[in-house]
C-alpha cells in the first residue's frame, strides 16, 4: 500500500467521523431546544429493554411534553443484569443516576449499605393518595419500616398454556389447569405429541415451595430451614419432570424456553407477565392463569414481586420534587391503566383495578386474581438474592440434570447458612 | 516428484476445507442481515430467501444508540492509537539510540508489564478511575491505555536496526536531540508506527471487558459492549443482532483491505524474539 | 541576561541524550507506573481485605479470603473451567496455525488469497464472533444442527449442553484466532536461510529429514512464544463466553475472569474476595509463563 492511499483513507475515516459527530449533535440540539433554563432534568435507569421498553419510552415522552413541573426525565436502559452491574458501579464512581426503578430481590442490598433514600414522605405529596395503593405493593417496598421505594409494578408467577397444543394432544384448550397433577398429565400428554414438542419446564423454587407448604429460612431469617420434606417433595417432582420423564430438555434455560413457547414448541411454561407480548407477537393462540394448587379447591398462594422507584443517595435534594412529580404521574390512574394493558402486568391502584376495561380484559383480569392473595417474600432480607442466585438456581439446576435431592438438599442448607453468618 | 504432489494435494485439500470454515459463516451472517425474522427463523434454515431488507439495519439503530456507540469506539480507538504511538515512540526510540544510566533496568521494567494479565489490575484500575472521577469519561478510556510495553518493544527493535552514524551526523549539522527525533527517525519509522497504529486500534475496537467495566452510561458505551449487552433480559431476535455484528465489523475489515501488510506485520512482529 | 544564559544551560543539560533520554521515556513511565504497577499492589493487597463496591465496612482479614477460595466451589470450579479451556483451545490452535502454515509456505497466488482470508477472522472482535456463532449453532434455527440431521446425526444443543459447550467456546476461538499462530510461524518459516537446506541436502538429508532437523529446530522459539502467549491468553478468556453461553449452563462455562467480575461486579459485590480470587489466577498464569518460558529455552539450547 501506498502512502497517498494511506493518506486518503485517514482523511476519509476522519470526514465519517465529522459526519456522525454532527448528526449527533444535530439530534441532541432537537431534543434539547424545547427546554427552557428553568427546566430541571432529572436521569433515570431501569432495566425495561424488551417491548415493554418501548412502551416505557413513550410514557416518559409523554411526561417530557405535558408536565407541569418543568421536570425532563433523561432515561437510560439496560438489561436487568447490567442495570446491576453498572449502579453499584456508578455509585461508587459518583455517576449515579438521579432516580432508578429496580426489582424487588435486588432492593435491600442497596438499602443495606446505604446507597438508597428514604422516600416515606413521597405519599404526603401533593396529590397522592396512599389509600388508593394496594397494601402488598406499598409493602414491597418497605425495608424497616422506611418507604424505600415507591411500586412501579407488580408480578407474580403465571401459568401460560399453547391452545393449539392442548387440542392436538386431546385436552380442551380452555380448560384451566387447577391443580399440580393436573399440571403435570397435560405436560405428559403434550410431550407424547413428540416431534420435538416440549411439555413443561421448572420455574420458580420459592413459589413450588411455598404451594407445597416449604420453607427456605426460618421466621427472623437467621437460619436456613431449606432441607425439609415439603422441599424435598418440590425437588423431586423437579427431578421426576425434567430428568426422568424429560418434559423438556434439562439444558434449555431462560430466553431459550420463552423462545420455545414462542415457536409454538412448548406446552405449558411458568412465566412471569413479560411473556404475554412475545406470545401475542408470535401469534401464538394461548391462555394465562394462575399457578396451580396442590390439592383440588386447595388455598391459592403465591409470592409478589414486582419493580420499584427509588433514589440513590448521592441524588440532590433539590431534585426530589421533580422526582415525586414524575413517580406521581407513573401513579396516576391514566398512566397505571395503560402500563398494565400495553404490558399485560396486574394492577396494584385500587381505582385501576376496578376500572370496567381492566376487568373485562381476559389477561389481566386473571393476572390481577393474584394480587389480592400473594405476599411479600423476605421483605429487606439483603441476601435474598444472593441466596437465590447462588444457592437455589444452582441447587435446582444440580437435580433437574440428575443429581440426588438430597445430598443437594443438604449442600444448600450448609451454603444458606454460610451466606447469613459470613454477612453479618 | 510423485510425493511432492500428493502432499499439494493433501494440502490444498485442508486449505480448501478452512478457506470454506472461515468464509462461510460471515457470507451467512451477511445474508441474514438482510432477511426479514420470519425467514431467518424459518426451519429448516435456507441460504437465501425470498426477498430482501434493510429492516434489521433500521430496527437496530431505533433500538440503540448505535450513532453514539460507533462515535464512542472511534474516540476510544483513535485516541488510545495516536496516544500510544506517540508514547511508545519515545520510549522505543530513547531506550533503544540514548545512552542513559538505567536503560537496561528501565527496558526490564517495561517488559515486566506485558507480562501483567488483566484480570488483576481490573479492579484496582475501576478503583483509581472511580478516585480520580474518570469513570464514564472518554480520559478515562483512553488515558490508561497511553503507552503499551508491546508498542515500546515493538519500536525499539526497530530503532536498534538504524545504523548509529545517522544520529551522529544530524548533531554535527547543528539538530538537537528532538529535531533528530521528529526530523529524521520518526520518518524513517512510519511503516512500523502504521503497524503500530493498526495493532493499536485493532485492540481498541474490539476491547470488551474494560470498556465495559469502566462505563457506567449506555451513552458512553462503546460497539463491543454495546452488542454484548443487546440481548435483552426476556427475549432476544436475531436479525437487528446480526445487521449490529455486521456493522461493527465493518469499519475493521475496511481498513484490512487497505491497508493488509501492516495487519499481518502487527501478528508478525508480535512473534519476534530479541 | 541572566535568564538566557541559565535558559542556554538548560538547553545544553537536556540535549545530551544521556539527560534527554529520561525525558523521552518519562510518560510511558509515568503511565506504566500509575497504570500497571500500582494496580498489582493494590489488587494483591485487596485480596487481604474484605470490601464491597462501597467501600462500606472495609476490615482486614488475613488470609481468610484465601481459605475461603478453596471451600467455595464455584471459585475452583472456574479455574478448572479456564484450565479446560486452555487445554482444548492451545494445542489445537497451534496445530491449525503450523497445518495452514506449512500448506502456505509456497507463495503462490492461491496461497497468498489463504493467507489474507484466513487472517480475517483476528481482526473482528469476539463479542462479534460469539454472536455470530451464537446463530450458527442455535439449536432451533441453526443451520449448523440442521446440517448434523440433515445428514443423520442428532445434534446436540452445542452452548446450551454441559458437555458440548466448552469445547464449541474452544472451537470458536481457534476458528478467530489460528490466523495469528500461522503469520507468526510463517514468518519464521520464511526466515529460516536457504543455505541451511541446501547443507542439509549436501549431507544427503531427505526431504521428510529436513523438516525435522532444520525446520522444526529453526522454528522452535516462534512456536514458543506463540505457546505462550496462547497459555496466557486462555487463561484470561472471557469475552466469547460472555456473549455465547455467559457461563451457563449452570456456572459450567464460567472462567475465572468471568467469576472475578460476577464476584465484584455484580451480587454480593466484593471486591475484595473478588481481587483474591484475581491473585490466585495471577499466581496460576506467572507459574504457567515462567515455567514455559524455561521449558523453551531448554529445548531450544538441546536443539542447537
Amino acid at each position: 500500500m501506498k502512502t497517498h492511499s494511506w493518506k486518503k483513507l485517514s482523511v476519509l475515516a476522519i470526514a465519517v467521523l465529522a459526519a456522525l459527530s454532527l448528526t449527533e449533535c444535530g439530534n441532541s440540539n432537537k431534543s434539547s431546544s424545547g427546554s427552557s433554563s428553568k427546566t430541571t432534568t432529572i436521569t433515570f435507569w431501569n432495566g425495561f429493554t424488551a417491548s415493554d421498553g418501548t412502551n416505557l419510552k413513550k410514557i416518559v415522552a409523554d411526561y417530557n411534553k405535558t408536565n407541569k413541573d418543568h421536570v425532563k426525565v433523561k432515561m437510560d436502559q439496560m438489561s436487568w443484569d447490567n442495570f446491576n452491574e453498572k449502579l453499584p458501579t456508578a455509585i461508587t464512581a459518583k455517576k449515579a443516576p438521579d432516580f432508578v426503578a429496580m426489582n424487588y430481590g435486588d432492593m435491600a442490598g442497596y438499602v443495606h449499605n446505604g446507597t438508597m433514600k428514604d422516600m416515606s414522605n413521597f405519599y404526603n405529596y401533593k396529590g397522592v393518595d396512599k389509600s388508593n395503593f394496594e397494601k402488598s405493593a406499598v409493602n414491597m417496598g418497605k425495608i424497616n419500616g422506611k418507604s424505600y421505594f415507591i411500586p412501579m409494578q407488580v408480578q407474580g408467577n403465571y401459568l401460560y398454556w399453547n391452545k393449539d397444543l392442548y387440542k392436538k394432544a386431546g385436552i380442551n384448550p380452555n380448560s384451566k389447569v387447577k391443580t399440580i397433577a393436573q399440571y403435570m398429565n397435560y405436560a405428559k400428554r403434550i410431550k407424547a405429541l413428540g416431534n420435538g414438542v416440549q411439555g413443561t419446564y421448572w420455574s420458580d423454587f420459592a413459589q413450588w415451595s411455598l404451594v407445597y407448604g416449604g420453607s427456605i429460612l426460618n421466621k427472623s431469617e437467621t437460619k436456613s430451614t431449606i432441607n425439609n420434606a415439603a422441599n424435598r417433595k418440590v425437588l423431586n417432582q423437579f427431578r421426576q419432570m425434567m430428568y426422568v420423564e424429560k418434559l423438556g430438555n434439562p439444558s434449555t434455560q431462560g430466553v431459550a424456553v420463552d423462545n420455545l413457547m414462542f415457536a409454538g414448541k412448548l406446552g405449558l411454561e411458568v412465566s412471569g407477565p413479560w411473556l404475554n407480548e412475545g406470545m401475542i407477537k408470535n401469534k401464538i393462540n394461548y391462555g394465562v392463569t394462575q399457578f396451580p394448587t396442590l390439592e383440588k379447591n386447595g388455598k391459592k398462594q403465591a409470592w409478589l414481586a414486582g419493580v420499584g422507584f427509588g433514589i440513590p443517595s448521592s441524588t440532590d435534594d433539590s431534585k426530589t420534587k421533580a422526582i415525586y412529580s414524575f413517580v406521581k404521574y407513573w401513579n396516576s390512574k391514566k398512566i397505571s391503566k395503560r402500563w398494565s394493558q400495553e404490558n399485560k402486568c396486574a394492577p396494584y391502584l385500587k381505582d385501576v383495578a376496578a376500572d370496567k376495561q381492566i376487568k373485562n380484559d381476559p389477561v389481566i383480569s386473571e393476572l390481577a386474581k393474584q394480587t389480592s392473595y400473594s405476599k411479600v417474600m423476605w421483605s429487606g432480607n439483603v441476601h435474598a438474592s444472593d441466596i437465590t442466585n447462588n444457592v437455589i438456581t444452582p441447587m435446582c439446576n444440580k437435580v433437574v440434570t440428575g443429581s440426588d435431592v438430597n445430598t443437594q438438599l443438604k449442600l444448600a442448607d450448609k451454603k444458606i447458612n454460610k451466606i447469613l453468618k459470613d454477612n453479618n | 516428484m510423485k510425493r511432492t504432489n500428493k502432499h499439494s494435494v493433501l494440502s490444498n485439500i485442508l486449505l480448501i476445507i478452512v478457506l470454506i470454515s472461515v468464509v462461510f459463516p460471515f457470507l451467512w451472517v451477511l445474508v441474514s442481515s438482510f432477511k426479514n425474522e420470519a425467514d431467518i427463523i424459518n426451519y429448516p434454515p435456507k441460504m437465501f430467501a425470498g426477498h430482501y431488507t434493510l429492516a434489521n439495519y433500521v430496527d437496530i439503530w431505533k433500538t440503540i444508540p448505535m450513532t453514539r456507540y460507533i462515535i464512542n469506539t472511534m474516540i476510544y480507538a483513535v485516541g488510545v492509537c495516536v496516544i500510544s504511538i506517540t508514547l511508545d515512540s519515545f520510549s522505543g526510540y530513547a531506550l533503544a539510540r540514548m545512552r542513559f544510566r538505567g536503560r537496561t533496568f528501565f527496558y526490564y521494567v517495561v517488559m515486566v508489564t506485558m507480562f501483567i494479565p488483566f484480570a488483576i489490575t481490573m479492579i484496582p484500575l475501576f478503583m483509581e478511575l472511580s478516585e480520580f472521577g474518570m469513570i464514564n469519561t472518554y480520559p478515562g478510556l483512553i488515558i490508561p491505555h497511553a503507552t503499551t510495553a508491546f508498542g515500546i518493544f515493538m519500536m525499539r527493535s526497530f530503532f536498534v536496526g538504524l545504523p548509529e552514524d545517522l544520529a551522529e551526523a544530524a548533531r554535527l549539522d547543528g539538530l538537537n536531540e528532538f529535531q533528530i527525533y521528529f526530523r529524521i527517525m520518526l520518518p524513517l519509522a512510519k511503516p512500523q508506527l502504521i503497524t503500530l497504529a493498526i495493532f493499536s486500534l485493532m485492540g481498541s475496537w474490539n476491547d470488551l471487558l474494560y470498556p465495559m467495566l469502566m462505563t457506567t452510561d449506555q451513552s458512553m458505551r462503546t460497539l463491543a459492549a454495546g452488542l454484548a449487552l443487546i440481548g435483552g433480559q426476556h427475549i432476544t431476535y436475531y436479525g437487528p443482532v446480526m445487521a449490529g455484528t455486521i456493522i461493527s465489523m465493518l469499519p475493521l475489515f475496511i481498513i484490512y483491505m487497505f491497508a493488509q501488510k501492516y495487519f499481518i506485520q502487527g501478528s508478525a512482529m508480535s512473534g519476534m524474539k530479541e | 541576561m541572566e535568564n538566557t544564559s541559565r535558559w542556554s544551560r538548560i538547553k545544553t543539560y537536556w540535549n545530551q541524550p544521556k539527560h534527554v533520554g529520561y525525558l523521552f521515556i518519562l510518560p510511558s513511565l509515568i503511565a506504566l507506573l500509575i497504570f500497571a504497577f500500582i494496580p498489582v499492589v493494590i489488587g494483591l493487597g485487596m485480596s487481604f481485605f474484605d470490601v464491597n463496591i462501597f467501600f462500606n465496612g472495609t476490615k482486614f482479614v488475613g488470609l481468610q479470603n484465601f481459605v475461603h477460595f478453596f471451600s467455595d466451589t464455584r471459585a475452583v470450579n472456574s479455574i478448572w473451567h479456564t484450565v479446560y479451556f486452555t487445554v482444548l483451545e492451545t494445542p489445537v490452535q497451534i496445530l491449525v496455525g503450523v497445518l495452514c502454515a506449512a500448506a502456505l509456505a509456497r507463495n503462490t497466488r492461491f496461497n497468498r488469497f489463504c493467507r489474507s482470508t484466513f487472517y480475517i477472522p483476528v481482526v473482528c472482535s469476539l463479542t462479534a464472533i460469539g454472536l455470530v456463532f451464537n446463530m450458527l449453532l442455535d439449536p432451533n434455527i441453526g443451520l449448523f444442527p440442521h446440517l448434523l440431521k440433515e445428514i443423520g446425526m442428532t445434534s446436540p444443543d452445542f452452548f446450551g449442553d454441559a458437555h458440548w459447550a466448552m469445547p464449541t467456546i474452544a472451537f470458536l476461538t481457534v476458528w478467530k484466532s489460528f490466523g495469528v499462530t500461522m503469520i507468526i510461524m510463517l514468518t519464521a518459516v520464511q526466515a529460516i536461510s536457504p543455505s541451511l537446506y541446501e547443507s542439509a541436502e549436501m549431507d544427503g538429508a531427505s526431504r521428510m529429514q529436513q523438516f525435522f532437523h532444520v525446520t522444526i529446530p529453526q522454528c522452535v522459539p516462534a512456536l514458543g512464544f506463540c505457546v505462550l502467549t496462547n497459555l496466557t491468553g486462555s487463561m484470561q478468556v472471557f469475552d466469547q463466553i460472555f456473549v455465547t453461553t455467559g457461563g451457563g449452563p449452570n456456572f459450567k462455562t464460567e472462567s475465572t475472569v468471568q467469576y472475578i467480575y460476577n464476584r465484584g461486579f455484580a451480587a454480593p459485590y466484593e471486591l475484595g474476595y473478588a481481587s483474591t480470587v484475581a491473585t490466585v489466577l495471577f499466581v496460576i498464569i506467572a507459574i504457567l509463563a515462567v515455567g514455559s518460558n524455561l521449558y523453551m529455552t531448554h529445548k531450544e539450547n538441546q536443539m542447537r
